[in-house]
């Protein structure tokens, strides 16, 4: 077992993360009403969560100090994610779709059957 | 020596292959998995998101206090959470006691608001087939949802019931809270990303 003043350390450092993360999530939840405009509102945003993710997963999930064997099996994990990212987008986007955005119903309400059989028709 | 009387090995002492005791080794395995399903939900969104020519912003559908509400909630019971260890690893069963029961009551507050949420959008009509949008809010969202009452009875099982193996092996309870606290650090470090993608974008 640990010293415990080791102990009482670590736990100094997880309320100052822990201060840090409310800290940030009200900043986030801020920035949204300052309305920036779409591309600024979406890169602050994620650059905050990703901060806050990070001092989470460093801290909280212990990975700044973890054993290598960890390590690899997220490297891992995040290979295969980050597949999962961009095999869709390639399909969609890439070749012969050429960027194009493809009908999607977004807000719109899901079509009724018969709307959706004189669609089909068409095609 | 029969089945029943031989010891699981590796359940306190790290394996010298590993250098990790058999329970964390195998959570990160099980986290792994569950990053690639919460990996493949976002893909989604983002493939969904692009692809429509007028996707909402979250917050014209969505309660952005609500949300951040319930993402302070949540990481006060991450902070509990490793409270509770930290206690166990200095031999005080009596916090410990008091921080896995405010985990599990925070817990209890971010279920029952999330309840609410969706009590409110089921009166406005506004169901998973109403739109793309409330479709993958939901799904996210819901998913997410069962996470935490997984880790919930996880939790109330060590606060409770379980929380007799202190008294018969005190080191093994405590990798076990840790494990838990794992898993819970996991299910906040997802929400963190729900609450932007979902509610401020």
């Amino acid at each position: 077992m640990p010293d415990v003043q080791d102990i009482q350390k670590e736990v100094r450092k997880y309320l100052f993360v822990f201060a840090a993360l409310l800290c940030l999530t009200l900043v986030n939840a801020a920035a949204h009403y300052l309305h920036l405009g779409t591309t600024k509102t979406i890169v602050l945003t994620l650059f905050i969560a990703v901060i806050q993710a990070s001092l989470a997963a460093g801290f909280f999930l212990h990975l700044f100090s973890e054993k290598k064997l960890i390590y690899g099996i997220l490297a891992l994990t995040v290979f295969l994610v980050v597949m999962t990212f961009t095999i869709p987008f390639d399909e969609r986007y890439g070749g012969k779709q050429g960027g194009k955005h493809l009908e999607g119903p977004g807000t719109q309400m899901i079509m009724p059957d018969e709307a959706r059989e004189e669609t089909s028709d068409v095609h | 020596m029969s089945i029943a009387d031989q010891e699981i090995p590796y359940t306190v002492a790290p394996r010298p292959d590993t250098g990790l005791f058999n329970a964390k080794l195998g959570i990160w395995l099980f986290l792994a998995s569950e990053i690639m399903l919460f990996g493949g939900l976002f893909s989604s969104y983002i493939l969904l998101r692009i692809g429509s020519p007028d996707w909402p912003v979250g917050s014209s559908l969505l309660s952005v206090p609500t949300g951040a509400c319930n993402t302070l909630i949540l990481i006060t019971s991450s902070v509990t959470m490793l409270l509770a260890w930290a206690s166990l690893r200095m031999n005080n069963f009596s916090r410990f006691r008091l921080y896995m029961g405010i985990t599990i009551l925070c817990s209890l507050v971010f279920l029952s608001i999330k309840g609410c949420e969706y009590a409110g959008k089921f009166h406005h009509h506004h169901f998973p087939k109403t739109s793309t949008f409330l479709a993958i809010y939901f799904t996210m969202t819901g998913i997410h949802a069962l996470h935490i009452i997984g880790g919930l009875i996880v939790n109330a099982y060590l606060w409770l019931p379980g929380s007799k193996m202190w008294k018969t092996d005190p080191e093994r309870f405590t990798n076990r809270v840790e494990i838990a606290g794992i898993y819970w650090h996991f299910v906040d470090l997802v929400w963190l990303f729900l609450f932007s993608v979902l509610y401020l974008l």
